[in-house]
Protein backbone atom coordinates (compact mmCIF):
# COMPACT_ATOMS: atom_id res chain seq x y z
CA UNK A 1 0.00 0.00 0.00
CA UNK A 2 1.29 3.54 -0.65
CA UNK A 3 1.84 5.93 1.51
CA UNK A 4 -0.45 8.98 0.21
CA UNK A 5 0.84 11.12 2.54
CA UNK A 6 4.74 10.93 1.60
CA UNK A 7 4.71 9.14 -1.90
CA UNK A 8 3.67 12.20 -4.40
CA UNK A 9 2.15 11.37 -7.59
CA UNK A 10 2.89 14.18 -10.29
CA UNK A 11 0.45 14.92 -13.15
CA UNK A 12 1.21 16.24 -16.41
CA UNK A 13 -1.49 17.44 -18.50
CA UNK A 14 -1.58 17.68 -21.77
CA UNK A 15 -4.66 20.00 -23.64
CA UNK A 16 -4.83 17.90 -27.44
CA UNK A 17 -8.12 19.81 -28.53
CA UNK A 18 -10.64 19.50 -26.54
CA UNK A 19 -13.80 21.33 -25.94
CA UNK A 20 -12.44 22.86 -22.86
CA UNK A 21 -15.53 20.15 -20.51
CA UNK A 22 -12.44 17.75 -19.57
CA UNK A 23 -9.90 20.09 -19.07
CA UNK A 24 -11.66 21.94 -16.48
CA UNK A 25 -13.14 18.60 -14.92
CA UNK A 26 -9.71 17.70 -14.77
CA UNK A 27 -8.49 20.95 -12.80
CA UNK A 28 -11.26 21.11 -10.30
CA UNK A 29 -9.16 17.90 -9.00
CA UNK A 30 -7.99 20.19 -6.72
CA UNK A 31 -10.05 21.71 -4.75
CA UNK A 32 -11.59 20.44 -1.56
CA UNK A 33 -14.31 18.65 -2.63
CA UNK A 34 -12.61 16.52 -4.41
CA UNK A 35 -9.49 16.34 -2.88
CA UNK A 36 -6.94 14.72 -4.77
CA UNK A 37 -4.38 15.88 -2.32
CA UNK A 38 -5.30 13.10 -0.22
CA UNK A 39 -4.54 10.78 -2.14
CA UNK A 40 -0.56 12.31 -3.08
CA UNK A 41 -1.78 13.47 -6.23
CA UNK A 42 -0.17 16.57 -7.30
CA UNK A 43 -0.33 18.54 -10.54
CA UNK A 44 3.26 19.56 -12.17
CA UNK A 45 4.57 22.38 -14.98
CA UNK A 46 7.89 20.19 -15.41
CA UNK A 47 7.60 17.24 -17.63
CA UNK A 48 10.58 15.68 -16.20
CA UNK A 49 9.22 15.36 -12.77
CA UNK A 50 6.16 13.86 -14.34
CA UNK A 51 4.89 10.00 -13.44
CA UNK A 52 1.53 10.38 -15.38
CA UNK A 53 0.74 12.40 -18.75
CA UNK A 54 -2.85 12.85 -18.70
CA UNK A 55 -4.00 13.53 -22.20
CA UNK A 56 -7.48 15.25 -23.11
CA UNK A 57 -9.17 16.12 -26.61
CA UNK A 58 -8.98 14.64 -30.29
CA UNK A 59 -5.17 15.67 -30.76
CA UNK A 60 -5.70 18.22 -33.97
CA UNK A 61 -2.94 18.33 -37.12
CA UNK A 62 -1.35 21.54 -35.14
CA UNK A 63 -1.33 20.31 -31.03
CA UNK A 64 0.72 16.97 -32.24
CA UNK A 65 3.36 19.25 -33.70
CA UNK A 66 4.07 20.63 -30.25
CA UNK A 67 3.39 17.73 -28.48
CA UNK A 68 4.41 14.73 -30.21
CA UNK A 69 8.04 14.67 -29.14
CA UNK A 70 6.72 14.42 -25.58
CA UNK A 71 4.63 11.61 -26.52
CA UNK A 72 7.14 9.52 -27.97
CA UNK A 73 9.97 10.30 -25.67
CA UNK A 74 7.33 8.79 -22.91
CA UNK A 75 6.14 5.00 -23.85
CA UNK A 76 7.38 3.15 -21.63
CA UNK A 77 8.57 5.44 -18.81
CA UNK A 78 5.51 7.32 -17.65
CA UNK A 79 2.11 5.80 -17.47
CA UNK A 80 -0.08 7.60 -19.92
CA UNK A 81 -4.19 8.28 -19.65
CA UNK A 82 -6.78 9.23 -22.15
CA UNK A 83 -9.38 11.25 -20.36
CA UNK A 84 -12.79 11.94 -21.84
CA UNK A 85 -14.67 9.99 -25.07
CA UNK A 86 -12.60 12.31 -28.01
CA UNK A 87 -9.03 11.07 -26.22
CA UNK A 88 -10.53 7.25 -26.09
CA UNK A 89 -12.18 7.13 -29.06
CA UNK A 90 -12.58 10.17 -31.37
CA UNK A 91 -16.35 10.59 -29.86
CA UNK A 92 -18.27 13.21 -31.93
CA UNK A 93 -15.65 14.47 -33.88
CA UNK A 94 -14.39 11.37 -35.88
CA UNK A 95 -14.19 11.88 -38.96
CA UNK A 96 -12.71 15.28 -38.70
CA UNK A 97 -10.13 16.37 -41.29
CA UNK A 98 -7.91 18.01 -38.57
CA UNK A 99 -8.38 15.03 -35.98
CA UNK A 100 -5.27 12.41 -35.94
CA UNK A 101 -6.24 11.26 -32.35
CA UNK A 102 -7.52 9.16 -30.76
CA UNK A 103 -4.41 8.95 -28.20
CA UNK A 104 -4.20 5.30 -28.94
CA UNK A 105 -3.26 5.65 -32.65
CA UNK A 106 0.01 8.07 -31.27
CA UNK A 107 0.80 6.00 -28.11
CA UNK A 108 -0.22 3.03 -26.01
CA UNK A 109 -2.09 4.14 -23.36
CA UNK A 110 -2.87 2.62 -20.21
CA UNK A 111 -5.66 3.85 -18.32
CA UNK A 112 -8.95 4.71 -20.45
CA UNK A 113 -12.03 6.77 -18.90
CA UNK A 114 -14.56 7.55 -20.90
CA UNK A 115 -17.61 9.94 -20.69
CA UNK A 116 -18.19 13.20 -22.65
CA UNK A 117 -16.90 14.59 -19.80
CA UNK A 118 -16.00 12.08 -17.32
CA UNK A 119 -16.89 12.75 -14.32
CA UNK A 120 -14.22 14.68 -11.92
CA UNK A 121 -14.69 11.96 -9.10
CA UNK A 122 -14.43 8.98 -12.47
CA UNK A 123 -11.24 10.76 -12.96
CA UNK A 124 -10.00 10.21 -9.87
CA UNK A 125 -10.77 6.70 -9.72
CA UNK A 126 -8.78 6.21 -12.79
CA UNK A 127 -5.66 8.31 -11.29
CA UNK A 128 -5.71 5.89 -8.46
CA UNK A 129 -5.86 2.65 -11.15
CA UNK A 130 -3.01 4.23 -13.20
CA UNK A 131 -1.01 4.92 -9.28
CA UNK A 132 -1.37 0.95 -9.08
CA UNK A 133 -0.01 0.83 -12.43
CA UNK A 134 3.02 3.16 -11.54
CA UNK A 135 4.44 0.08 -9.22
CA UNK A 136 4.77 -2.03 -12.06
CA UNK A 137 6.24 0.71 -14.87
CA UNK A 138 10.02 1.49 -14.15
CA UNK A 139 10.16 5.02 -14.40
CA UNK A 140 12.98 6.20 -16.09
CA UNK A 141 14.65 9.42 -16.97
CA UNK A 142 14.06 11.40 -20.50
CA UNK A 143 16.62 10.61 -22.88
CA UNK A 144 17.47 14.13 -22.52
CA UNK A 145 18.13 14.61 -18.59
CA UNK B 1 17.65 49.64 -25.55
CA UNK B 2 17.73 45.80 -25.60
CA UNK B 3 14.49 44.00 -26.94
CA UNK B 4 13.39 40.67 -25.70
CA UNK B 5 10.76 38.32 -27.03
CA UNK B 6 8.79 36.80 -24.79
CA UNK B 7 6.42 33.98 -25.88
CA UNK B 8 3.40 32.82 -23.91
CA UNK B 9 2.10 29.71 -24.82
CA UNK B 10 0.70 27.10 -26.63
CA UNK B 11 0.47 25.23 -23.75
CA UNK B 12 1.00 27.67 -20.50
CA UNK B 13 -0.40 26.55 -17.48
CA UNK B 14 -2.17 30.43 -16.59
CA UNK B 15 -3.82 30.45 -20.00
CA UNK B 16 -6.78 27.63 -20.13
CA UNK B 17 -6.55 26.61 -23.41
CA UNK B 18 -3.59 26.51 -26.57
CA UNK B 19 -2.83 29.50 -27.84
CA UNK B 20 0.36 31.32 -28.44
CA UNK B 21 0.91 35.14 -27.55
CA UNK B 22 4.11 36.15 -29.07
CA UNK B 23 5.59 39.80 -27.23
CA UNK B 24 8.21 41.93 -27.66
CA UNK B 25 9.46 44.14 -24.90
CA UNK B 26 11.14 47.21 -24.30
CA UNK B 27 11.93 48.29 -20.99
CA UNK B 28 9.12 46.10 -18.71
CA UNK B 29 6.94 47.28 -21.24
CA UNK B 30 5.04 45.27 -24.37
CA UNK B 31 6.34 47.24 -27.75
CA UNK B 32 4.86 44.36 -30.33
CA UNK B 33 1.94 41.46 -29.77
CA UNK B 34 0.82 38.97 -32.37
CA UNK B 35 -0.95 35.81 -31.81
CA UNK B 36 -1.63 32.02 -33.24
CA UNK B 37 -4.71 30.49 -32.88
CA UNK B 38 -5.80 27.30 -34.22
CA UNK B 39 -4.97 24.55 -32.07
CA UNK B 40 -8.29 23.91 -31.01
CA UNK B 41 -9.89 23.67 -34.73
CA UNK B 42 -11.65 20.90 -35.06
CA UNK B 43 -13.90 21.23 -38.08
CA UNK B 44 -17.05 21.77 -36.87
CA UNK B 45 -18.51 23.39 -39.69
CA UNK B 46 -17.72 20.80 -42.09
CA UNK B 47 -19.05 18.03 -39.94
CA UNK B 48 -22.33 19.56 -39.41
CA UNK B 49 -23.14 18.92 -42.89
CA UNK B 50 -22.53 15.20 -42.28
CA UNK B 51 -25.23 14.65 -39.62
CA UNK B 52 -28.79 15.19 -39.81
CA UNK B 53 -30.40 18.20 -38.05
CA UNK B 54 -30.77 16.29 -34.41
CA UNK B 55 -27.93 14.75 -34.75
CA UNK B 56 -25.97 18.39 -35.10
CA UNK B 57 -27.32 19.70 -31.32
CA UNK B 58 -25.26 16.87 -29.99
CA UNK B 59 -22.09 18.30 -32.02
CA UNK B 60 -22.87 22.03 -31.37
CA UNK B 61 -23.11 21.35 -27.47
CA UNK B 62 -20.05 20.37 -27.98
CA UNK B 63 -18.29 22.84 -29.77
CA UNK B 64 -17.54 24.90 -25.96
CA UNK B 65 -17.38 22.85 -22.69
CA UNK B 66 -18.28 26.33 -21.03
CA UNK B 67 -20.89 28.18 -23.14
CA UNK B 68 -22.41 24.76 -24.29
CA UNK B 69 -25.94 25.58 -23.81
CA UNK B 70 -25.70 28.81 -25.44
CA UNK B 71 -24.32 26.92 -28.80
CA UNK B 72 -27.25 24.76 -28.49
CA UNK B 73 -29.72 26.96 -27.66
CA UNK B 74 -29.06 29.21 -30.90
CA UNK B 75 -28.95 26.50 -33.10
CA UNK B 76 -32.56 25.20 -31.96
CA UNK B 77 -33.55 29.35 -32.19
CA UNK B 78 -32.36 28.83 -35.86
CA UNK B 79 -34.00 25.82 -37.02
CA UNK B 80 -36.99 26.83 -35.39
CA UNK B 81 -37.29 30.43 -37.10
CA UNK B 82 -36.43 28.89 -40.44
CA UNK B 83 -39.32 26.02 -40.23
CA UNK B 84 -41.62 28.38 -37.73
CA UNK B 85 -41.74 25.83 -34.95
CA UNK B 86 -43.26 27.72 -31.88
CA UNK B 87 -41.94 26.64 -28.58
CA UNK B 88 -43.91 25.87 -25.67
CA UNK B 89 -43.93 28.26 -23.07
CA UNK B 90 -42.78 25.68 -20.00
CA UNK B 91 -39.79 25.29 -22.52
CA UNK B 92 -38.87 28.81 -22.54
CA UNK B 93 -38.64 29.18 -18.82
CA UNK B 94 -36.83 25.91 -18.54
CA UNK B 95 -34.03 27.55 -21.31
CA UNK B 96 -33.84 30.87 -19.24
CA UNK B 97 -32.95 29.06 -16.35
CA UNK B 98 -30.32 26.81 -17.89
CA UNK B 99 -29.03 29.88 -20.01
CA UNK B 100 -28.56 31.75 -16.73
CA UNK B 101 -27.32 29.03 -14.48
CA UNK B 102 -24.41 28.72 -17.52
CA UNK B 103 -24.02 32.89 -17.44
CA UNK B 104 -23.07 32.60 -13.78
CA UNK B 105 -20.46 29.07 -13.89
CA UNK B 106 -18.61 30.64 -16.98
CA UNK B 107 -18.18 34.33 -15.23
CA UNK B 108 -17.07 32.71 -12.06
CA UNK B 109 -14.84 30.57 -14.27
CA UNK B 110 -13.15 33.68 -15.90
CA UNK B 111 -12.91 35.89 -12.71
CA UNK B 112 -11.36 32.52 -11.10
CA UNK B 113 -8.38 32.41 -13.94
CA UNK B 114 -8.28 36.25 -13.73
CA UNK B 115 -7.24 35.95 -9.73
CA UNK B 116 -5.05 33.39 -10.43
CA UNK B 117 -3.10 35.11 -13.21
CA UNK B 118 -3.15 38.19 -11.29
CA UNK B 119 -1.77 35.87 -8.20
CA UNK B 120 -4.44 36.58 -6.13
CA UNK B 121 -4.72 32.62 -4.96
CA UNK B 122 -7.04 33.00 -2.15
CA UNK B 123 -9.66 34.63 -4.01
CA UNK B 124 -9.13 32.19 -7.16
CA UNK B 125 -10.29 29.21 -4.82
CA UNK B 126 -12.64 30.84 -2.99
CA UNK B 127 -14.42 31.70 -6.49
CA UNK B 128 -13.84 28.20 -7.50
CA UNK B 129 -15.05 26.57 -4.40
CA UNK B 130 -18.45 28.49 -5.01
CA UNK B 131 -18.58 27.84 -8.68
CA UNK B 132 -19.21 24.65 -7.73
CA UNK B 133 -22.83 25.57 -5.85
CA UNK B 134 -23.64 26.06 -10.04
CA UNK B 135 -22.33 22.53 -10.91
CA UNK B 136 -24.13 21.30 -8.48
CA UNK B 137 -27.08 22.08 -9.60
CA UNK B 138 -26.40 21.39 -13.23
CA UNK B 139 -25.72 17.82 -11.84
CA UNK B 140 -29.32 17.47 -9.93
CA UNK B 141 -31.21 19.11 -13.01
CA UNK B 142 -29.20 17.73 -15.74
CA UNK B 143 -27.53 15.25 -14.86
CA UNK B 144 -24.09 15.84 -16.07
CA UNK B 145 -21.58 18.90 -15.09
CA UNK B 146 -20.67 20.22 -18.31
CA UNK B 147 -22.92 19.08 -21.31
CA UNK B 148 -26.56 19.20 -20.26
CA UNK B 149 -28.52 17.67 -23.13
CA UNK B 150 -31.34 20.05 -22.14
CA UNK B 151 -31.80 21.66 -25.68
CA UNK B 152 -33.75 20.24 -28.45
CA UNK B 153 -35.63 21.26 -31.76
CA UNK B 154 -38.73 23.25 -30.84
CA UNK B 155 -38.32 22.64 -26.80
CA UNK B 156 -36.67 20.64 -24.13
CA UNK B 157 -36.40 17.24 -23.00
CA UNK B 158 -36.83 17.31 -19.01
CA UNK B 159 -38.86 19.19 -16.65
CA UNK B 160 -37.47 20.44 -13.68
CA UNK B 161 -39.45 18.97 -10.30
CA UNK B 162 -40.48 21.68 -8.00
CA UNK B 163 -38.31 20.02 -4.85
CA UNK B 164 -34.89 20.30 -6.36
CA UNK B 165 -35.63 23.60 -7.70
CA UNK B 166 -36.56 25.33 -4.32
CA UNK B 167 -33.15 23.71 -3.03
CA UNK B 168 -30.98 25.27 -6.06
CA UNK B 169 -32.76 28.73 -5.17
CA UNK B 170 -31.47 28.50 -1.52
CA UNK B 171 -27.89 27.65 -2.56
CA UNK B 172 -27.92 30.29 -4.79
CA UNK B 173 -28.84 33.19 -2.12
CA UNK B 174 -25.15 31.71 -0.48
CA UNK B 175 -23.59 32.74 -3.87
CA UNK B 176 -24.94 36.07 -3.94
CA UNK B 177 -23.94 36.96 -0.62
CA UNK B 178 -20.28 35.52 -1.48
CA UNK B 179 -20.41 37.88 -5.09
CA UNK B 180 -21.69 40.87 -3.16
CA UNK B 181 -18.28 40.38 -0.57
CA UNK B 182 -16.46 40.25 -3.25
CA UNK B 183 -17.77 42.85 -4.93
CA UNK B 184 -17.06 45.38 -1.88
CA UNK B 185 -13.16 44.12 -1.24
CA UNK B 186 -12.25 44.17 -5.05
CA UNK B 187 -13.82 47.87 -5.09
CA UNK B 188 -11.90 48.99 -1.71
CA UNK B 189 -8.72 47.25 -1.17
CA UNK B 190 -5.34 48.77 -2.52
CA UNK B 191 -3.36 46.04 -3.97
CA UNK B 192 -6.46 44.56 -6.32
CA UNK B 193 -6.68 48.71 -7.46
CA UNK B 194 -2.54 48.46 -8.33
CA UNK B 195 -3.04 45.86 -10.62
CA UNK B 196 -6.56 46.08 -12.38
CA UNK B 197 -6.95 49.92 -12.60
CA UNK B 198 -6.20 52.18 -15.68
CA UNK B 199 -4.58 48.76 -17.14
CA UNK B 200 -5.72 47.59 -20.47
CA UNK B 201 -8.17 50.72 -21.51
CA UNK B 202 -10.73 49.91 -23.76
CA UNK B 203 -11.79 53.38 -25.04
CA UNK B 204 -15.45 53.66 -26.08
CA UNK B 205 -14.59 54.62 -29.25
CA UNK B 206 -11.97 51.74 -29.59
CA UNK B 207 -14.38 49.70 -28.64
CA UNK B 208 -16.95 50.83 -31.39
CA UNK B 209 -14.08 50.44 -34.23
CA UNK B 210 -13.29 46.80 -33.00
CA UNK B 211 -17.10 45.91 -32.32
CA UNK B 212 -16.28 44.39 -29.21
CA UNK B 213 -19.37 42.45 -27.61
CA UNK B 214 -20.65 41.05 -24.62
CA UNK B 215 -19.11 42.42 -21.35
CA UNK B 216 -16.32 43.86 -22.60
CA UNK B 217 -18.25 46.19 -24.51
CA UNK B 218 -20.63 47.07 -21.99
CA UNK B 219 -17.40 47.62 -19.68
CA UNK B 220 -16.56 50.41 -22.19
CA UNK B 221 -20.10 52.08 -21.95
CA UNK B 222 -21.97 50.41 -24.70
CA UNK B 223 -25.56 49.65 -22.93
CA UNK B 224 -26.01 46.45 -25.71
CA UNK B 225 -27.80 43.17 -24.85
CA UNK B 226 -29.34 41.10 -27.09
CA UNK B 227 -31.48 39.46 -23.72
CA UNK B 228 -32.99 43.15 -23.23
CA UNK B 229 -32.79 44.75 -26.53
CA UNK B 230 -33.81 41.89 -29.11
CA UNK B 231 -35.82 39.14 -26.36
CA UNK B 232 -36.10 35.91 -27.17
CA UNK B 233 -37.34 32.68 -25.14
CA UNK B 234 -39.19 34.47 -21.81
CA UNK B 235 -36.35 37.27 -21.02
CA UNK B 236 -39.07 39.71 -22.27
CA UNK B 237 -41.38 38.45 -19.41
CA UNK B 238 -38.34 39.05 -16.51
CA UNK B 239 -37.26 42.02 -14.72
CA UNK B 240 -33.23 43.09 -15.10
CA UNK B 241 -30.99 45.54 -15.49
CA UNK B 242 -28.16 45.52 -18.21
CA UNK B 243 -24.88 46.70 -16.51
CA UNK B 244 -22.80 49.47 -18.03
CA UNK B 245 -19.60 50.80 -16.87
CA UNK B 246 -17.16 54.12 -17.96
CA UNK B 247 -13.84 53.28 -17.22
CA UNK B 248 -12.80 50.30 -19.62
CA UNK B 249 -10.20 48.79 -18.13
CA UNK B 250 -9.82 45.55 -16.05
CA UNK B 251 -10.93 46.59 -12.92
CA UNK B 252 -14.41 47.59 -14.86
CA UNK B 253 -14.77 44.15 -16.64
CA UNK B 254 -14.48 42.08 -13.75
CA UNK B 255 -16.96 43.98 -11.56
CA UNK B 256 -19.36 43.91 -14.27
CA UNK B 257 -18.99 40.09 -15.07
CA UNK B 258 -19.56 39.79 -10.99
CA UNK B 259 -22.44 42.27 -10.89
CA UNK B 260 -23.80 40.24 -14.10
CA UNK B 261 -24.17 37.41 -11.39
CA UNK B 262 -26.71 39.15 -9.02
CA UNK B 263 -28.74 40.05 -12.08
CA UNK B 264 -28.49 36.50 -13.49
CA UNK B 265 -29.47 35.17 -9.71
CA UNK B 266 -32.58 37.37 -9.83
CA UNK B 267 -33.99 36.24 -13.63
CA UNK B 268 -33.42 32.54 -12.31
CA UNK B 269 -35.41 33.70 -9.35
CA UNK B 270 -38.24 35.08 -11.75
CA UNK B 271 -37.83 31.94 -14.35
CA UNK B 272 -38.29 29.73 -11.48
CA UNK B 273 -41.83 31.60 -10.37
CA UNK B 274 -42.67 31.89 -14.42
CA UNK B 275 -42.15 28.31 -14.77
CA UNK B 276 -44.13 26.36 -11.67
CA UNK B 277 -47.09 28.21 -12.01
CA UNK B 278 -47.40 27.65 -15.80
CA UNK B 279 -50.24 25.01 -16.42
CA UNK B 280 -49.30 24.03 -19.82
CA UNK B 281 -47.34 20.43 -19.70
CA UNK B 282 -45.87 20.46 -23.30
CA UNK B 283 -42.27 20.34 -23.56
CA UNK B 284 -41.67 20.40 -27.45
CA UNK B 285 -43.83 20.91 -30.48
CA UNK B 286 -44.09 18.79 -33.27
CA UNK B 287 -41.68 18.56 -35.94
CA UNK B 288 -43.19 19.98 -39.51
CA UNK B 289 -42.08 18.54 -42.98
CA UNK B 290 -39.29 20.03 -43.99
CA UNK B 291 -39.10 22.38 -46.99
CA UNK B 292 -36.03 24.81 -48.52
CA UNK B 293 -35.55 28.00 -46.38
CA UNK B 294 -33.00 29.69 -44.31
CA UNK B 295 -32.84 31.43 -40.93
CA UNK B 296 -30.02 33.02 -38.09
CA UNK B 297 -30.32 32.86 -34.56
CA UNK B 298 -29.17 35.49 -31.94
CA UNK B 299 -28.51 34.57 -28.30
CA UNK B 300 -26.25 36.20 -25.42
CA UNK B 301 -23.96 33.78 -24.47
CA UNK B 302 -21.84 34.43 -21.58
CA UNK B 303 -19.63 35.94 -24.01
CA UNK B 304 -21.58 37.93 -25.90
CA UNK B 305 -23.61 38.34 -28.80
CA UNK B 306 -23.48 34.30 -30.64
CA UNK B 307 -24.83 34.01 -34.22
CA UNK B 308 -25.77 30.98 -35.79
CA UNK B 309 -26.94 30.68 -39.80
CA UNK B 310 -28.71 27.63 -41.05
CA UNK B 311 -29.81 27.20 -44.77
CA UNK B 312 -31.97 23.88 -45.45
CA UNK B 313 -32.99 21.64 -48.16
CA UNK B 314 -35.37 19.40 -48.55
CA UNK B 315 -33.79 16.69 -46.80
CA UNK B 316 -33.19 17.09 -43.07
CA UNK B 317 -29.31 16.92 -43.48
CA UNK B 318 -28.18 21.48 -43.80
CA UNK B 319 -26.83 22.66 -46.45
CA UNK B 320 -25.01 25.21 -44.68
CA UNK B 321 -24.31 26.27 -41.03
CA UNK B 322 -22.56 29.21 -40.03
CA UNK B 323 -21.64 30.47 -36.44
CA UNK B 324 -20.10 33.58 -35.18
CA UNK B 325 -18.91 33.54 -32.17
CA UNK B 326 -17.98 36.14 -29.32
CA UNK B 327 -14.11 35.82 -28.98
CA UNK B 328 -14.18 35.64 -32.44
CA UNK B 329 -15.19 39.52 -32.50
CA UNK B 330 -13.41 40.49 -29.40
CA UNK B 331 -10.02 38.62 -29.67
CA UNK B 332 -8.62 41.74 -32.38
CA UNK B 333 -8.64 44.21 -29.61
CA UNK B 334 -6.27 42.44 -27.55
CA UNK B 335 -3.14 43.55 -29.89
CA UNK B 336 -4.23 47.19 -29.27
CA UNK B 337 -4.42 47.11 -25.65
CA UNK B 338 -1.84 44.89 -24.65
CA UNK B 339 0.94 47.55 -26.04
CA UNK B 340 2.63 49.94 -23.43
CA UNK B 341 1.61 48.03 -20.91
CA UNK B 342 3.98 46.25 -18.18
CA UNK B 343 4.91 42.65 -19.03
CA UNK B 344 3.51 40.81 -15.77
CA UNK B 345 -0.10 42.58 -16.66
CA UNK B 346 0.42 40.82 -19.51
CA UNK B 347 -1.92 37.17 -18.73
CA UNK B 348 -4.66 39.02 -16.80
CA UNK B 349 -5.34 41.85 -19.82
CA UNK B 350 -5.42 38.30 -22.01
CA UNK B 351 -7.88 36.84 -19.48
CA UNK B 352 -9.65 40.10 -19.08
CA UNK B 353 -11.39 39.69 -22.61
CA UNK B 354 -12.69 35.83 -21.53
CA UNK B 355 -10.85 34.40 -24.35
CA UNK B 356 -12.74 31.02 -25.33
CA UNK B 357 -10.28 29.78 -27.92
CA UNK B 358 -12.44 26.34 -28.58
CA UNK B 359 -15.26 28.98 -29.33
CA UNK B 360 -12.79 30.56 -31.71
CA UNK B 361 -11.36 28.21 -33.80
CA UNK B 362 -13.02 28.24 -36.99
CA UNK B 363 -11.87 28.39 -40.33
CA UNK B 364 -11.90 31.94 -42.64
CA UNK B 365 -11.04 32.27 -46.01
CA UNK B 366 -10.25 36.22 -46.47
CA UNK B 367 -11.01 37.22 -49.76
CA UNK B 368 -9.79 40.05 -51.16
CA UNK B 369 -10.88 39.91 -54.68
CA UNK B 370 -7.28 39.55 -56.07
CA UNK B 371 -5.92 36.79 -58.13
CA UNK B 372 -3.24 34.11 -57.63
CA UNK B 373 -0.61 36.11 -58.87
CA UNK B 374 -1.15 39.28 -58.92
CA UNK B 375 0.75 41.48 -56.51
CA UNK B 376 -0.67 43.17 -53.64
Amino acid sequence: MRNHETEKIFIYHILGGSCNGCDIEVKVLNLPKFNMRKYGFEFTYDLKKADILLITGILTQKCLDHISDILKQAINKRIIVAVGDCAVTGGIFSGSYTMKGPVDKVVPVDIYISGCPPNPRLILQGLLKASDKLKNVKRRKYDDD
Amino acid sequence: MSEEKVVIGPFYPALEEPVQFNLTVRNGRIVDVSFEVGFHHRGVEKLALRRNIWENVLLMERICGICSNAHTLCYCQAVEKALNIEVPPKAKHIRVIISELERIHSHMLILGALMHSLNFHHLFNNIMINREIVMDAFELLCGNRVHYGINTIGGVRRDFPEKLLRKILENLLNLESFIRTTITNIENEKEFCEKMENVGIISKSLAKEFDVVGPVARASGISFDIRKHHPYESYADVNFDVITRMEGDVKARTLIRFEEIIQSIKIINQAADLLLSEKDNTLHSEFPEISPCESVGRVEAPRGELFYYISLTNIPIPKRVKMRTPTFANIPVLPEILLDEKIELALGIINSIDPCIACLDRSLIINNGRKKNEKP
